[in-house]
């Protein structure tokens, strides 16, 4: 075959140069059809005798304008004999059906031509002039048979068969005048036999002009609604009294196929074309031609179609006299293939096919080809439907989708949603993320999947969310609601419901949020309404890491960087002084620049050389800042420092309590709380606040303007528990405890003549002269390295011991500001390699005890030691994270300005 | 031999032992099919009771064969780790990964990576590690990666598992640490930026000759390695200049390393305590920025324009062209949004590894290609041929019939072209999403999807009344601003959903 083809096509010269290659596939070719042919053949279908007419029958001249749907319901009809327009070439689709039609349409689809012929002809029979029009006559037995049925009263009947339709008035039934949709649906129900329901609920949900059907239909209009024989006009209406046209009749009687075809002892099947072979066959004298499709059904078996030519033309000049004709037989398939009528020679191998085919007689009428990515109805299991939930209302008891094409949210269109009721909203199953749930936790916005049983009520619903994730940083946090700013500077208010708060992983109370966090939301976004479902912290990479003061030199647009001569460092409400370099800060992605409150862009910067400038930093990866802010001022300006705390806010000023002043902040101002950049309205009564502010003179009243404001927890004001005693006895892992004790209380150690047992845990740490003992080297056993009789700092959070430390008794408290730490060393990272051995301290006094005072001392240098506790609320620290600036209280053994620190408290 | 200033989608530039290097140097020459470049390293480690950082350099090597008949291709990886003695710390490292990467019907490739030897000698506060290469039980691994191809992104996605055994203070000796370790990569490659990350928790086990194993800790390291290419202005100073300003591409590697260990702390012998400390700290290694200028034509015409800087940055990229007869409220032909479109989202640029060996042209292999049609109403002659052919070769248009190159395109058509290239027309909810605009149901069907996406991820808004009008057509001035809306999402949105998002949300 394939040696044929070729020939034919490009000449013998490319045979000859391809001859190998083409005998190989050749040879596979036939290898793979003989495979094919040795199966089983199951069903043997023929094509139908009249197939050529039919399909030049079909060839409309007006339907080429029409969707492939409403082609196909029309050639499926015509193929069928059901609708059919005789010596026609245009099918008029929006033509009106009318009574008569309707009836006879209906009746056909419903097998019983030959029940309204009988009909038609004994009426004709007794008529003194009888009608001559086949197809009046058929029009009469209809309406005859109608009336037998039930369909039609015996008034209407009468009106229908008066001879002068023109005296009937409009109330009449009159058998010409189009047929209503209410009409159309009952004779279809009653004449296709489907049974009336009595309950409504299609018709109740999902169109709002119900009450203008006549109430008699109304159960077979529930019945044609839920067989999904008719369906609305596509905008929440049906439309009773509506017309037919023959485009529509033609769809709804394609919707009935399944109620049609096995009265007409047809079926519709599925399959795909496997391969088309030609034969020949001269037996009879008379060459006839076979095509056999071979095709796989849906079961995957094998079956065939054959179509059958004769190969003799009709000769015309032959009559019964002259010869006898040979009985040519031509066979053809009507096929639909790409939106046009056709016959099988357009059937290709691979073609996946729908037809329909006699059950008994197997003759193929009617053969439909898939479109590329069609999946045929026959191929989808019923009763599952698909979409987005627009309401679920367990406690009334239905769930309402938008449409499965993702559309419904026209305003005013809703009744165009798919409304479906729960059949007992305690007795389905429910699944969410695949696992078993309530009714109440499909959510608005869920993509669902709904069963539903014959009676078209809801049995089992799965669903998943479809949450949105958005990042942003929370500006207010009510006591119910947060406002977020996303990237664009957009602004959003949320309710906190029952959202859940994530920080560090772990859940943790809504309180735990703060303003100025950046934060990861979980937002059910439903197309009409936004539940916020979870608000996820970021872990703290981002928190404010410095504020510094400068004269600015310049930016560098290239670089994106900031010169900034003289820097200093904000620290405990002062400027520190840390290095005598100038400074080059990197600028981060949502940097802005103020000057006197206003927003001042990059290219504007150059204009402000030499001003004072603040600027906020916020930590970035691997130990390095970015600039987020900055404040410039007006140089003249004279800064004022404020550390007190907050009594009263209002609108941009708040007011100092100790000093009574009123500050006001403006967008420029750099207010950092709780290590977060905020807005000045975060800032809230009784704050502790660090103030750097300056004195606007220019207007009539002096006001006070804030440049820097922070707010953070203060060292000191968690009461330190440090406790000095005797070791009695260990009980390994689990207990210490002392003899009697000795507390720190402020400046002095509080003696009690009691024993104290503190709880050991997993988080005890020990520490002797040379380091960290484990706790199983902690014992009171008899052992060289016992510890019973030894006397130790106990830090303890409660009863419970934190850091036991052997560092010797110092009674001495000397209060100093760390100036610099010496001794460490650091990795090229900033990791420490080397913790700091000793500690420069300046402004440095002692507590006299017996006068009751502090003494004036020296600039003191301190050793610390391995087994020295540094203290910060009331939690040990490294000596690294002391920093330049901070306030030490240190307990010694004398006053001396060098020596062993044995206890240092950050204050 | 590559052209400098393109990011290539270097995948592992920071190995896969839980380090980070400051990655590729768009400056570094490297051949067609061997490559061999050396980056500054960072690896965090555990085995002391508290981290210690090490700093050095990594050297990367690889080969590939590809099976001519199979299209299987075989990468062979060598990793060379060095840190020199600092504070008692060193390391050398020497890892050959063998890659073999197999095309799937699908259109994707997966991967799977064996060890092919490993040696390492390591140093930490004096103490001295083991693994070697005799005893290829002691460092196994076991990579399987799945890479799926869109028309400008490619993802990819996958999971390792890795066991190390050190023999602590001498290469045989039975006092050992076992580092097991499992971690979930994932990422992407396009021609604005690269992102891979990797998730990974490593779990320390100590057993000394004759005792059983203590746990020491464990510790989870997220890894994002990127590269980006940033757009920035340039203004130049002097009035008396036939042009403004224009703009340049920075490109340049941002990797960043965030660890959290809980480790059994130490005593004063060496010896875990009950007490665990956690830590947690992060590294960042960048490279030197590199800088390549975009065409700066004199665009007085559009100065002012509400779109200026987008269509700006159009014209530098070549997408838009010829100032003279530009007209920014001209609506935009279906032909001319390809051309420009498929100018700012090339192809995802290759590992200069797998790039086909370029051979000498011969007479006999110079003949024409044969032209294909892909669309009927498209002819050679067209003036927008190429790029509406490579459109469609690459999938961001279906071909068949018709594309209407003359036909003005509508919102809907270019925001459907777009998703189409980054493949994420998955990301919109089954089975067929209700947008928040008020106009939902004016989208067509094939672009409901794609209006999602793009509105979640910021290339698309509604109007200060909640219609997007799906179907109007757009102007070459709003046509640019999706279009610089998409070039933000690449070089920065994307990337950030593979850094920040991942490292610092947990």
């Amino acid at each position: 075959m394939n040696l044929f083809k070729l020939k034919n096509k490009k000449g013998e010269k490319l045979i000859s140069k391809a001859a190998a290659t083409i005998l190989s596939m050749t040879l596979i070719a036939q290898t793979f059809a003989v495979g094919a042919v040795n199966e089983k053949v199951i069903n043997s279908f023929n094509a139908v005798s009249t197939g050529q007419a039919i399909i030049n029958n079909l060839k409309y001249t007006d339907i080429a304008g029409l969707d492939n749907n409403s082609k196909n319901s029309i050639f499926q009809n015509g193929a069928l004999g059901i609708y059919i327009t005789p010596g026609s070439k245009k099918f008029n689709p929006k033509g009106y059906i009318s009574k008569e039609m309707a009836l006879y349409l209906i009746y056909t689809a419903a097998n019983r031509v030959r029940e309204i012929d009988e009909q038609g002809q004994a009426l004709n029979s007794e008529r003194t002039v009888k009608k001559t029009n086949p197809q009046d006559v058929l029009f009469d037995g209809s309406l005859q048979l109608a009336a037998n049925d039930g369909l039609i009263s015996e008034t209407e009947l009468a009106d229908a068969m008066q001879t002068n339709q023109k005296t009937l008035g409009a109330s009449d039934f009159k058998r010409s005048a189009p047929v209503q949709r209410q009409e159309f649906a009952t004779w279809i129900a009653k004449a296709l036999m489907i049974p009336p329901e009595p309950q409504q609920q299609e018709l109740l949900n999902n169109f709002s002009d119900w009450k203008s059907c006549k109430p008699e239909n109304v159960p077979y209009l529930e019945a044609v609604l839920r067989a999904k024989i008719m369906n609305g006009n596509g905008s929440g209406k049906f439309l009773p009294a509506g017309l037919v046209t023959r485009q529509q009749a033609a769809a709804i009687l394609k919707n009935a196929e399944d109620v049609i075809l096995p009265l007409r002892s047809l079926e519709q099947r599925n399959a795909t074309v496997q391969g088309i072979q030609s034969g020949k066959d001269n037996s009879n004298g008379s060459t006839t031609a076979y095509t056999t499709i071979t095709i796989r059904n849906s079961d995957g078996l094998l079956d065939e179609i054959t179509v059958s030519k004769s190969n003799r033309k009709p000769v015309s000049n032959t009559n019964e006299l002259t010869g006898s004709v040979s009985a040519s037989y031509n066979s053809e398939l009507p096929v639909f293939k790409n939106g046009k009528i056709t016959s099988s020679t357009d059937l290709k191998t691979g073609d996946r096919i729908q037809y329909i085919a006699g059950t008994e007689d197997q003759i193929v009428r009617y053969v439909r080809v898939l479109a590329k990515n069609e999946v045929t109805p026959e191929e989808v299991e019923k009763g599952l439907y698909a979409g987005i939930v627009e309401e679920n209302n367990p406690q009334l008891g239905y769930i309402t989708l938008y449409n499965e094409d993702g559309t419904g949210k026209t305003p005013l269109a809703l009744s165009k949603l798919k409304t479906y009721n729960y059949a007992d909203p305690n007795d389905i199953k429910v699944y969410k993320s695949h696992e078993e749930a309530q009714l109440d936790d499909i959510e608005a916005g869920d993509t669902v999947f709904i069963r539903v049983d014959s009676n078209n009520l809801v049995t089992s619903v799965s669903s998943v969310a479809n949450y949105t994730v958005r990042y942003g940083k929370i500006i207010s946090k009510k006591l119910s609601s947060i406002i977020v700013e996303f990237d664009k500077k957009q602004q959003k208010a949320y309710n906190i419901d029952r959202a859940n708060v994530i920080k560090d992983g772990k859940l943790v109370k809504y309180s735990q949020i703060k303003d100025g966090d950046t934060v990861k939301l979980l937002i059910n976004e439903a197309p009409n309404l936004t539940v916020l479902k979870e608000i996820m912290v970021e872990g703290g990479d981002k928190l404010v890491s410095n504020v510094y003061k400068g004269t600015f030199d310049n930016y560098n647009s290239i670089s994106n960087t900031i010169y900034l001569n003289d820097p200093w460092t904000f620290r405990n409400g002062k400027w520190i002084k840390e290095t005598n370099g100038s400074k080059v800060i990197e600028l981060g992605n949502g940097f802005t620049a103020y000057f006197d409150g206003q927003k001042k862009s990059l290219k504007d910067l150059t204009l402000l050389k030499d001003n004072t400038v603040y600027i906020a930093s916020e930590k970035d990866y691997g130990n390095d800042e970015l600039a987020a802010v900055a404040s410039f001022t007006d140089s003249t300006e004279k800064e004022v420092p404020y550390d007190d705390m907050v009594y009263i806010t209002g609108t941009n000023r708040f007011v100092l309590e100790k000093n009574l002043v009123n500050v006001t902040y403006n967008p420029g101002t750099i207010v950092v709380k709780d290590g977060r950049l905020v807005q000045g309205s975060s800032v809230s009564t009784d704050d502790y606040v660090y103030v750097m502010a300056n004195r606007d003179n220019s207007g009539s009243n002096s006001t006070i303007v804030a440049g820097v404001v922070s707010i953070e927890q203060r060292p000191g004001t968690e009461a330190v528990q440090l406790y000095r005693g005797r070791i009695s006895s260990i009980d390994e892992y689990k207990t210490v405890t002392l003899e009697s004790y000795s507390k720190l209380n402020g400046t002095n150690w509080d003696y009690a003549n009691t024993p104290m047992t503190f709880s050991l845990s997993s988080n005890t740490r020990i520490t002797d002269t040379d380091g960290i003992v484990g706790q199983g080297n902690f014992t009171a056993e008899n052992t060289q390295d016992t510890f019973k009789g030894r006397t130790v700092y106990i830090l303890s959070d409660g009863t419970d011991a934190v850091e036991i430390s052997t560092a010797p008794f110092g009674n001495f408290n000397i209060q100093g500001t760390v100036n610099s730490t010496a001794g460490g060393t650091l990795a090229e990272d900033g990791s420490v390699v080397q913790e700091p051995q000793s500690i420069l301290l300046k402004n440095c006094r002692y507590y006299n005890t017996s006068a009751h005072l502090w003494v004036t001392m020296g600039d003191s240098n301190f050793n610390i030691l391995k087994n020295s506790l540094i203290l910060r609320n009331n939690k040990k620290i490294n000596p690294s994270d002391l920093k330049k600036g901070d306030s030490l209280r240190i307990l010694k053994k004398d006053n001396a300005v060098t020596g062993d620190a044995y206890i240092i408290i950050v204050e | 031999m590559a052209a400098p200033g393109t990011a290539y989608a270097l995948r592992g530039d920071s190995g896969y032992e839980g380090g980070i290097s400051s990655g590729e140097n768009p400056n570094v020459t490297v051949t067609s099919t061997t490559s061999k470049i050396s980056y500054q390293y960072q690896e965090p480690f555990f085995l002391k009771g508290a981290p210690i950082v090490l700093t050095g350099t990594m050297t990367i090597k690889k080969a590939l064969k590809t099976d001519s008949k199979t299209g299987v291709q075989t990468l062979t990886t060598t990793y060379d780790y060095n840190v020199p003695n600092a504070n008692n710390n060193s390391l050398v490292r020497n890892i050959v990964m063998t890659t073999t990467i197999t095309p799937r019907a699908n259109g994707q490739k997966t991967e799977t990576t064996k060890l092919t030897s490993a040696s390492e000698t390591l140093k930490l506060n004096g103490t001295s590690y083991f693994i070697s290469k005799s005893n290829p039980n002691d460092y196994m691994i076991s990579k399987a990666i799945t890479n799926d191809y869109q028309p400008a992104v490619s993802y990819f996605a996958g999971t390792l598992i890795g066991k190390k055994t050190y023999h602590v203070g001498t290469s045989n000796s039975a006092d050992i640490i076992v580092v097991d370790s499992t971690c979930n990569t994932v990422g992407y490659d396009e021609y604005w930026s690269t992102a891979e990350t990797q998730t990974i928790k490593q779990t320390i086990t100590s057993r000394k000759a004759g005792q059983s194993s203590i746990v020491l800790g464990n510790a989870n390291i997220d890894i994002s390695t990127t590269t980006t290419k940033q757009l920035k202005y340039y203004e130049n100073q002097p009035e008396q200049i036939s042009f403004e300003g224009g703009y340049y591409k920075t490109q340049y590697n941002e990797n960043v390393l965030k660890y959290t260990a809980n480790l059994k702390e130490l005593d004063k012998s060496g010896a875990p305590t009950s007490k665990t400390v956690t830590y947690t700290k992060s590294l960042k290694l960048e490279s030197f920025p590199f800088n390549d200028p975009l065409v700066a034509p004199n665009l007085k015409k559009i100065k002012g324009h509400p779109a200026e800087e987008s269509m700006a940055i159009m014209f530098g990229l070549e997408a838009y062209k010829d100032i003279d007869s530009f007209n920014p409220q001209e609506y935009m032909s279906r032909g001319e949004f390809i051309d420009a479109f498929t100018k700012i989202a090339p192809e995802v640029p290759l590992d200069p590894v797998f790039k086909p060996k370029t051979t000498k042209t011969t007479s006999s292999s110079r003949k024409k290609t044969p032209v294909v049609l892909l669309f009927k109403d498209v002819p050679e002659k067209n003036k927008y041929f190429l790029s509406i052919n490579d459109a469609a070769n690459r999938g961001m248009v279906s071909t068949g019939g018709n594309f209407r190159p003359d036909a003005k395109i509508t919102l809907a058509e270019a925001v459907t072209i777009i998703i189409n290239s980054l493949g994420l027309k998955g990301l919109a909810p089954n089975p067929s999403p209700v947008t928040s605009f008020k106009d939902n149901d004016k989208i067509p069907g094939y672009a409901r999807a794609p209006m999602y996406v793009a509105e979640k991820i910021g290339l698309i808004q509604e109007d200060s009344k909640g219609y997007i009008y799906p179907t109007a057509k757009i102007t070459k001035a709003n046509a640019s601003r999706i279009m610089k809306a998409y070039i933000d999402y690449m070089n920065s949105g994307i990337r950030e959903e593979y850094m920040e998002r991942i490292i610092s949300y947990k």
